[in-house]
């Protein structure tokens, strides 16, 4: 068993890291970047009968030119659990005497790319790749491949976006995946000075593992632009079926240049 | 036929079409095979795993969506300020804001010699010799007093200018 402080440790390099990089992240910032910061809460049962956590902290850049944009996210995770089995990770683990769990780790590096094709419609592709450690609770181990199509038009203050797509999920071994047909619907609205933004999203993927409910999930983000550069994001989701978490919780910082 | 008979062949048909409809979807609901779910039940955390993938997959997904919605919003923004910019309607035109750092650099220099002369004063009136003569006394206060509001109305007209230039350069 290893000690509580192993615990705060973990704990103490997470929020060391939020706390660090947000601000960092803006002194790397080139023209037609920006770079982000965000910490996410998410708790749900799924199928389980005891309740999982995971505190995530994904920092990201983006970079656009004209017509095309590319997104790249690396999540780092805490995971604290009361489930049972071996975690086969080879992340640090750490077992508290209340029967708590707390797994940590490196997830898999996600990228997002669009390019318009038209006003208001955009080819999207997205790859994800094995970052994560072989084995590790927060990866597959394999490359996830994803081909879409974008839609967004402004109403006023409003915007309309709505995305379907189909994902090619790499298969982990032990467990088949079903590719999965994926859309979502979502609409904006932007303060008129261009500082603030509410948005609604909606998103659904098909049958990914036979036998479980797809994810699904509603989420609601505000952004407001605190300066010229730097802006600040909160989001709040609701999870449904078994495969979703009930309910996420996050914060995060932009530096746009 | 009658119309029991138009009636009975409507609903067969109903049932029928109903039943093609419902049973694709059937096959899709989760218990059509159980033994994968079995099995993540059954090994809790490796099952976890799996969904963690779905559950990251997702959650990137969407915060991705987002952030490049407001993201190409606030580029579209900021692109539209600049053209806004360099048709001059916008913030301070170029010869204008050369003008108005050197005005904002003369009030400055002003303030600060004020300033200065106003500690001169307040050494003197410190001074119990000089001040023991009442008309000295008096043309020392009535200066200390408009010394003091001619500083509250440069720091009023420094906070203005300074209010110009971030509302002008918010817009």
């Amino acid at each position: 068993m290893y000690s509580v402080s192993r615990q705060k440790y973990n704990r103490a390099v997470l929020v060391l890291l939020l706390m660090v990089l947000a601000p960092l992240a803006g002194l790397s910032a080139k023209k037609n970047w920006s770079v982000s910061s965000v910490f996410s809460y998410t708790t749900g049962t799924y199928i389980y009968d005891s309740r999982v956590d995971n505190y995530t902290l994904y920092l990201g850049g983006r970079y656009s030119h004209e017509d095309f944009s590319v997104s790249l996210t690396l999540p780092l995770v805490i995971q604290r659990d009361q489930l049972a089995g071996e975690t086969s990770s080879p992340g640090p683990s750490v077992s508290m005497e209340n029967g708590y769990a707390f797994t940590s780790g490196i997830s898999d590096i996600y990228l997002y790319t669009e390019y318009k094709v038209y006003p208001g419609l955009y080819v999207t592709g997205q790859v994800k790749a094995p970052t994560s450690l072989n084995g590790s609770l927060f990866g597959s181990g394999k490359f996830d491949y994803g081909l879409g199509l974008a839609f967004r038009k402004m109403f006023g203050v409003y915007r309309i976006f709505a995305d379907a797509g189909y994902l090619m999920l790499g298969d982990p071994g032990q467990i088949n995946y079903e590719n999965p047909f994926v859309y979502g619907v979502g609409l904006a609205r932007h303060a008129p000075n261009g500082r603030s933004t509410v948005s609604f999203y909606y998103q659904e993927y098909s049958t990914i593992i036979k036998g479980l409910q797809p994810p699904r999930q509603l989420t609601a983000a505000y952004f407001r632009a605190l300066n010229k550069t730097l802006g600040i994001s909160f989001y709040g989701s609701k999870g449904f079926g078994e495969s979703s978490a009930e309910y996420t919780l996050a914060i995060g910082f932009n530096v746009l240049i | 036929m009658t119309m029991i008979e138009k009636r009975r062949r409507l609903s067969a048909g109903l049932f029928i079409s109903l039943l093609a409809l419902v049973l694709p979807l059937s096959a899709q609901q989760p218990g059509g095979d159980m033994s994968v779910r079995q099995q993540m039940l059954n090994l809790q955390h490796r099952g976890m795993q799996q969904i963690n993938q779905q559950n990251m997959q997702m959650s990137m997904d969407q915060m991705m969506k987002q952030m490049n919605e407001m993201l190409s919003h606030t580029g579209e923004m900021v692109k539209s300020a600049r053209e806004h910019d360099e048709q001059g309607q916008g913030a301070l035109s170029d010869p204008v804001r050369p003008a108005m750092a050197v005005l904002s650099g003369h009030l400055d220099a002003m303030a600060r010699g004020m300033q200065k002369t106003l500690g001169e004063m307040r050494r003197m009136m410190a001074d119990e010799s000089l001040m023991n003569d009442p008309l000295v006394k008096k043309r020392m206060h009535e200066m200390q007093g408009n010394m003091g509001r001619m500083m509250s109305a440069m720091e009023d007209l420094l906070k203005s200018m300074d209010t110009l230039h971030t509302k002008k350069e918010n817009e």
